[in-house]
């Protein structure tokens, strides 16, 4: 998939602005409950940013209210520094993905593509030639030219998901918001969909902002990750920045922060039963705390200092790795080890040490 | 015996029944279909037909019965546009808004359902009549509803205005909003996202709607015969003629009215048939699920 990128749409050309999406203290209420509750982002022009959490959280809802779907009930939002907290969806040239796709069944491909620039209200309108030039460059651009006579339920999943892509981009967004974009397809198609994201987000640079749960896509894809915990951010950041320094306990734990153990801050060290972990993050300063060690973080070790005894309940070989479930006094502690590089594999029951590489630890 | 069996084996599809029971299942299918729709409606054409064609005509053209159906039409052309609209109205506000008292709408939408047709042309009397609430009002300003071509549309409203409602809502609740929003955020307004996206994901089932409630319109008795007052040639519908005609014995110019019923109901399933099969291809590919 290396398709030939049309130069970039006029709108990127316009004059520079730094930020092209600027979020104050937004809150949404349902009800009682607040979705969002007062989030402040910035997303750069051009920038490709994840908004990461849980079922929940009000990533969603966030996007809804970028998107002008669902308007904040405090806060300001504005989009290319225009005030966008109220205006109506059709005013801030967005661009919106939805989770289903959301293609308009009766409409073939061409059509779906077609819609934004048949309903403008630009004038003089776009005439009939320029809007089949430009549908038929999109659909290029999507790999999906044969097809531009097919309605949607006559395409894979992977295909609608393209179709409702180009539709977006048809309108020349100033941000393309994508809701949980690879949410419905299976694994293959997803990851090659991700790739193809991206190729086209580099090609186009549209600022582009996508909803997930899935905190690997959100690590692979996204320039900056937002991560999202009952409608507020916990941290913001590039991937490396989230997963070598989770903020918090949440975010540590919703990026596969692995086994949680109970532990003793003791001179920058937490000490697990009577081994001491270095800590990579800023810990409390002392006292009783939460140590979270990844599963890659965790070695065999025969003998030496700072080794602990666990008992191997489970072995499973999954591809190239071993995953270990492994019993450390009652608490259930999971390891991947290397099957290369593991000369004998444990067996269930045997006693084995455990060498714990490093540790980020939060206040119980 | 091995022969059927090694067949069975060879190839026939676990869901194909044997020969026996699809014959059965198919004459008693049709045998229903014959005894109690085909033979009734043959049954109307010969006896309106049974002294001939120029009798039948003569019928069809005699004044009063010329009236009743001019009068049928222009109920139905007054009544079925203003349902379709309600409908349309009525299933948009229930399945795209949430609103303080959508389900109390809900259940009011099935009222004339559950209600005694006889009852709901009662009503409009007891409003409008001259002893009625509106009564006198109505009478110093020179207004008739109630044994009138008014009350008549009103009374066929009442009784008909559940199809397209009723049709349309379980429809537009499975097709969700999702495609209206993606109108909207590609700059569609209001009105376009009405016309260009709801209006056709939901027209089969609306002209579905529309027919059942013409049909109905067309059709109604009980509500229509408590408003019309029975005034021949000016306030009798055609089903409130065929009973005045067979009341009298005079049985050939009842079938005769009752036969022209008949073709338009007949007529109106041919129409829909006929989208059906010019927009056929359409129709497979946007209403086929995964």
């Amino acid at each position: 998939m290396a398709p030939n990128w049309p130069p970039p749409p006029a709108a990127i050309d316009r004059k520079r602005i730094i930020m092209s999406i600027s979020i104050k203290s937004l809150t949404k209420r349902f009800g009682g409950f607040a979705a969002v509750d007062g989030i402040d982002l910035d997303i750069a022009n051009g920038e490709l940013m994840a908004l990461l959490g849980p079922s929940g959280s009000g990533k969603t809802t966030l996007l809804r209210m970028i998107g002008g779907l669902d308007f904040a009930d405090e806060g300001t939002l504005l989009i290319e520094g225009e005030e966008a907290t109220v205006t109506a969806p059709h005013a801030r040239r967005v661009g919106f993905v939805f989770q289903h796709y959301a293609l308009f069944r009766h409409m073939t491909v061409f059509e779906n593509v077609a819609f934004g620039l048949r309903v403008a209200r630009r004038k003089p309108k776009l005439a009939e030639a320029a809007i089949k030039q430009k549908v038929m460059d999109l659909l290029e651009l999507v790999q999906l030219a044969p097809l531009a006579g097919r309605y949607p339920n006559q395409l894979s999943g992977g295909q609608r998901q393209r179709v409702a892509l180009a539709r977006a981009l048809a309108t020349e967004p100033r941000v393309l918001l994508l809701d949980e974009p690879f949410g419905a397809l299976d694994a293959k198609v997803r990851k090659e969909l991700r790739r193809w994201l991206r190729d086209i987000h580099k090609g186009m640079g549209v600022t582009t902002v996508f909803v997930t749960h899935d905190q690997e896509e959100a690590l692979e894809l996204a320039d900056r990750v937002a991560i999202l915990n009952k409608g507020r951010i916990e941290q913001v950041g590039t991937p490396a920045e989230v997963y070598d320094r989770p903020a918090s306990a949440f975010v540590c734990d919703f990026l596969g922060g692995g086994t949680r153990l109970d532990c003793q801050v003791e001179g920058g060290a937490a000490l697990i039963g009577n081994a001491r972990v270095p800590i990579v993050n800023a810990a409390p300063a002392g006292g009783k705390a939460i140590a979270y060690i990844r599963a890659h973080d965790i070695e065999l070790a025969d003998g030496g200092p700072d080794i602990l005894q666990a008992r191997v309940r489970l072995v499973q070989p999954v591809g190239p790795q071993l995953r270990l479930d492994l019993d450390f006094n009652g608490q259930v502690v999971e390891a991947v080890l290397d099957r290369d590089s593991t000369q004998t594999a444990p067996v269930p029951g045997q006693l084995v040490g455990l060498r714990l590489r490093q540790a980020n630890v939060y206040a119980g | 015996m091995s022969g059927p069996v090694t067949q069975n084996r060879a190839g026939r599809p676990a869901l194909a029944e044997p020969l026996w029971v699809k014959a059965l299942v198919m004459l008693l299918a049709l045998g229903f279909l014959g005894f109690f729709i085909l033979l009734p409606l043959a049954g109307v054409f010969t006896e309106a037909l049974r002294r001939g064609l120029s009798t039948y005509w003569e019928a069809l053209v005699e004044p009063d019965a010329f009236a009743a159906i001019k009068l049928t039409l222009l109920v139905a052309v007054i009544a079925v546009p203003a349902n379709m609209v309600f409908g349309i109205a009525a299933a948009w506000a229930i399945t795209k808004h949430k609103f303080p008292g959508k389900s109390l709408l809900l259940t009011l939408i099935d009222l004339p359902f559950s209600v005694s047709p006889v009852i709901s042309g009662l009503v409009y009397v007891l409003l409008f009549g001259a002893h009625g609430l509106a009564g006198p009002w109505l009478r110093d300003h020179g207004i008739q509803i109630v044994f009138a071509v008014p009350g008549l549309v009103l009374a066929t409203m009442f009784v008909t205005f559940p199809f397209v409602a009723r049709e349309l809502i379980p429809l537009m609740q499975a097709q969700g909003s999702d495609e209206e929003e993606a109108a909207i955020t590609l700059g569609a307004s209001g009105w376009q996202t009405f016309r260009r996206v709801t209006l056709p994901n939901i027209r089969w089932g609306l002209l579905y709607g529309v027919l059942l409630c013409n049909a109905r319109a067309m059709g109604e008795f009980g509500a229509v015969s408590v408003v019309s007052g029975h005034i021949r040639g000016e306030t009798n519908t055609m089903p409130l003629h065929v009973e005045i005609l067979y009341n009298e014995y005079n049985f050939v110019a009842a079938f005769a009215v009752a036969s022209m019923l008949a073709i338009l109901a007949l007529v109106t399933l041919l129409a829909k048939s006929l989208l059906e099969w010019r927009h056929g291809a359409e129709l497979a590919a946007t209403t086929r699920r995964h």
